[in-house]
C-alpha cells in the first residue's frame, strides 16, 4: 500500500504521482476500498518524520504491507474540534508510561493491531504544550474497545465502524513514544495536515468511480431535463476536483513535508462534491430513496441511501468544514484575529 | 524567447501604466487599439500561436493572459486579438488584406431570432447582435449554417452594406454593437469540414479564455474583500476578525481557488481531454462567478453598492463573462448529454 514510501521500510519508493495513478487504477478495476487508510496516510508519515529509525524498521513494514492495521486515538468525548483539550494522561513510571482515559471515533479498532494515541504528559503545561504521541498495542492489558453505532447501522462496516476505546492503567513501554516528550501537538498537526493531500487524491478517485457506477446503473433510463443538467453539473465538479487534486499532487511532490492552508480548501471541496453526488443518487432513486431494497429498475437503493448518509460524515471528520474555514481565513487569507 | 512568466509580468507592467485611468474605461479608437496591441506584443504579451493550427498548443498562454486580463479589467478586445484572429490565420487561407499585420477580426454570430443568415454568391445578409468592438474591427468573421453545412465568411469592415448600432452596457470591458449585413461582399474562407474544424477550435479556446478571465476577476474580488475586511472596524473590532465574515471569505476564496486549479488543469491535461476540460472550466466559472463576487460585495457592506470601490466593475464584468459562449444551464445540459451518451463511462 505504501507506493510513495521508502523501499527500506517496505514501500515502493515511488512518488505521490504514482500513488495517485495507482489509486485511479484501483477504482477503475472496482477494487474494494482499502481499509488501512489511517495507518498509511497518517501514521506512516508521522513515523518517518518524527519516529526513531528503530520504530520505522519495526512498525512500518507490517503497516505498509497491510498485515497490521492502525487506528487513530486522537478525538475524545470532550475533545473534538478542540483537539488540544485531550484529557487522556500518560504518566511516566520507570521504563513505561501509564495510560488512562478514553478515545472516541476510533475506526477499525476491532481489526487493528495498534492505535496512535495522543495523551497529556505534562498536565501543568499550556494546553498545546504538554501532549505526546504513542504507538499503543491493542493487545495490552487494560485496553477496552466498545462499538459505537453510527446512523448507517452495521451496513457500512468496516469502512466506518467506530469504537470507543478505554485505557485503564495501560502500561506502554517507553519506546512507544513517537518524537519528543511534550512535542505531540506538532506531530499530530503535521500528520493530520499531511493526511489531507493523499486523502483528497484517493477520495477523488473513489468518488469518480461512484459517479461512473451511478451513470452505468441508470443507463437507458428516461431522465428529466433537470436530471440531465444535474449530471452535467456533477461532471463539471469532478473535472474541477481532478484539477484541484492534480495541483495538490504537484505541490506535495515539489515541497514534500510542508503543510499548506490549501489542503483545507481541498477538503472543503471534495466533501462538497461527495455530498452533491449523493444528493443526485437519492434524487435518482425517486420514491425508493431511504429504502433498503433494490428498485425495479435495478438500482441498489440501500447502497445509495447508506452512501448518502456516509457523505454527511465528510463535513465533520478530520476537521469540520468550520474548522477548515477557520484555517483558510487565518492562514491563507491572513484575516485578523479576534 | 522570454519565458511565459516574464512575458506575463511585462504585460502586467505595461497594462498597469496604461490603465491608470481612475476606473473610467478609456474608449480607445481603432488606431489606438491597434497601436496598443502592437505595444503589448512588444512587451511580450502572449497569444495563440498563428502557426499552429490547433488551439491546444497555446492553452497555457490563454490561461495566463486571460487570468491577468480578469484581474486588471482590460478594456481591449483581447479574445479577438490574442485567440480568434491568430486561430483564423492558422486555419484559413485567402484572408482579406485588412487582416494582415495588426488587423483583427471579431466573431459575429448571426442572431437566431433576427431572420436566417444567407450567403448568396459572395453577398452576406445577416443580423448579429452584441458583436464586441465592432467599431474597431478590421473584419468580421461570420459563420453561416446553410443547407449544405457550415461556411465561415469574412467581411472586410470597410465594405458597403454594413450598419453598426452601438449597444449600451454596464461592463467597461465589452463594447457591444448590433451589426447588420445587407448583401455585404463576403469571402468564404472555410467550408464544410474545414469550417466545422474551425468551430471546434474556437469554441474551447474561447471558453477557456472566458473561464480564465472569470478566475482572474474572482481572485481580485476576493483580494479586495479581504483587504476591506482587514481595514474596516465595527463594534470596536476589524470586521475580518468576526468568524461570520471569515467563513464567508474562506468560502468564496475556496471556490475561486478551485476554478483557478480547474483552468490550470485544462491547460496542462492531455490534449485529448482539453476540449472537455475547457467547457467544464467555463461551466464552473458560470456556476460560481456571481456567487463569489456577491460574497465579496457582502463583505464590503453598503460601500460595495456604490462606485466608491472598484468591486462593482468586477460584478458587471462577471455578468458579461457568464453570458459569453454559453450560459451555465446550457453548458451543463450539453455536458450531461455527452456524459450520458458515452458507452464506456469509466474514466
Amino acid at each position: 500500500m505504501g507506493v510513495a514510501y521508502p523501499t527500506e521500510f517496505g514501500g515502493r519508493g515511488l512518488t505521490l504521482l504514482h500513488q495517485a495513478i495507482c489509486n485511479e487504477e484501483l477504482v477503475r478495476r472496482r477494487a474494494p476500498t482499502a481499509i488501512g487508510g489511517p495507518g498509511v496516510d497518517v501514521v506512516a508519515p508521522m513515523l518517518i518524520q518524527f519516529g526513531s529509525r528503530d520504530q520505522c524498521a519495526r512498525l512500518l513494514p507490517p503497516l505498509l504491507s497491510g498485515d497490521e492495521l492502525w487506528s487513530l486515538g486522537f478525538s475524545e468525548p470532550e475533545a473534538g474540534s478542540d483537539l488540544a483539550a485531550v484529557a487522556t494522561t500518560a504518566e511516566r513510571d520507570g521504563d513505561e508510561f501509564v495510560l488512562n482515559g478514553c478515545k472516541i471515533w476510533t475506526g477499525f479498532a476491532a481489526f487493528a493491531k495498534r492505535v496512535l494515541v495522543i495523551a497529556r504528559t505534562d498536565p501543568a503545561a499550556a494546553k498545546h504544550r504538554g501532549l505526546s504521541c504513542f504507538a499503543v498495542d491493542f493487545d495490552l492489558p487494560g485496553v477496552d474497545r466498545r462499538t459505537l453505532h453510527e446512523m448507517t447501522g452495521e451496513s457500512n462496516a468496516p469502512i466506518t465502524q467506530f469504537y470507543r476505546v478505554f485505557f485503564n492503567g495501560v502500561r506502554v513501554p517507553a519506546d512507544a513514544l513517537i518524537g519528543e516528550v511534550n512535542d505531540g501537538w506538532r506531530c499530530v498537526l503535521w500528520s493530520l495536515g499531511r493526511e489531507r493531500g493523499p486523502f483528497v487524491m484517493r477520495r477523488q478517485a473513489e468518488l469518480e468511480g461512484h459517479f461512473a457506477e451511478l451513470l452505468d446503473v441508470i443507463k437507458g433510463r428516461t431522465l428529466t431535463e433537470s436530471q440531465v443538467e444535474e449530471i452535467g453539473r456533477l461532471s463539471v465538479l469532478f473535472d474541477a476536483l481532478r484539477g484541484q487534486a492534480m495541483r495538490t499532487t504537484r505541490r506535495m511532490a515539489e515541497r514534500p513535508g510542508e503543510l499548506f492552508p490549501e489542503d483545507s480548501m481541498d477538503k472543503l471541496f471534495y466533501v462538497y462534491v461527495d455530498q452533491q453526488l449523493h444528493h443526485l443518487g437519492l434524487e435518482l432513486l425517486g420514491e425508493y430513496g431511504g429504502t433498503r431494497m433494490v428498485t425495479p429498475s435495478g438500482m441498489d437503493a440501500h447502497k445509495y441511501t447508506v452512501n448518502y448518509m456516509y457523505s454527511r460524515a465528510g463535513s465533520i471528520y478530520s476537521g469540520t468544514d468550520q474548522i477548515q474555514k477557520n484555517i483558510v481565513a487565518r492562514r491563507k487569507l491572513g484575516l485578523p484575529g479576534a | 524567447m522570454r519565458d511565459l512568466a516574464t512575458r506575463i509580468a511585462q504585460t502586467e507592467d505595461f497594462l498597469t501604466r496604461r490603465l491608470a485611468h481612475d476606473r473610467v474605461a478609456p474608449s480607445w479608437s481603432i488606431s489606438e487599439i491597434r497601436s496598443l496591441w502592437d505595444e503589448l506584443r512588444s512587451a511580450g504579451c502572449p497569444r495563440v500561436d498563428p502557426a499552429a493550427p490547433d488551439w491546444r498548443a497555446s492553452r497555457t498562454e490563454i490561461v495566463q493572459l486571460f487570468s491577468l486580463a480578469g484581474r486588471m479589467l482590460v478594456p481591449l478586445p483581447l479574445r479577438e486579438l490574442a485567440v480568434f484572429t491568430p486561430l483564423l490565420h492558422a486555419l484559413a487561407h485567402g484572408l482579406p488584406d485588412s487582416l494582415a499585420d495588426e488587423g483583427f477580426a471579431v466573431l459575429a454570430v448571426p442572431t437566431v431570432d433576427r431572420g436566417r443568415a444567407r450567403l448568396d454568391g459572395g453577398a452576406l445578409t445577416a443580423v448579429c447582435d452584441l458583436v464586441p468592438f465592432a467599431d474597431a474591427a478590421s473584419a468580421f468573421v461570420v459563420p453561416v449554417r446553410g443547407d449544405d453545412g457550415l461556411v465561415v465568411s469574412v467581411v472586410d469592415a470597410t465594405v458597403s452594406g454594413i450598419t453598426l448600432e452601438p449597444r449600451s452596457t454596464y461592463d467597461i470591458c465589452s463594447r457591444p454593437t448590433l451589426v447588420s449585413f445587407d448583401a455585404a461582399p463576403a469571402v468564404a474562407v472555410l467550408e464544410h469540414a474545414a469550417a466545422e474544424t474551425w468551430w471546434t477550435q474556437i469554441m474551447p479556446a474561447g471558453r477557456l479564455a472566458v473561464a480564465a478571465e472569470t478566475s482572474g476577476a474572482l481572485a481580485s474580488s476576493c483580494a479586495q474583500a479581504v483587504e476591506y475586511a482587514s481595514q474596516r472596524a465595527q463594534f470596536g473590532r476589524l470586521i475580518g476578525s468576526f468568524q461570520a465574515v471569515q467563513h464567508l471569505l474562506a468560502g468564496i476564496a475556496s471556490k475561486a481557488y478551485t476554478l483557478d486549479a480547474l483552468c490550470e488543469e485544462a491547460a496542462a491535461c492531455a490534449p485529448e481531454a482539453a476540449d472537455g476540460m475547457a467547457t467544464s472550466a467555463k461551466a464552473y466559472a458560470a456556476e460560481i462567478g456571481l456567487e463569489v463576487v456577491e460574497g465579496a460585495l457582502q463583505a464590503h457592506g453598503a460601500i460595495g453598492y456604490t462606485q466608491e470601490r472598484p468591486l462593482h466593475l468586477y460584478l458587471k464584468r462577471v455578468i458579461t463573462l457568464n453570458a459569453t459562449l454559453g450560459v451555465a444551464r446550457e453548458l451543463r445540459r450539453e455536458i450531461g448529454m455527452q456524459r450520458l451518451s458515452k458507452t464506456r463511462t469509466l474514466p
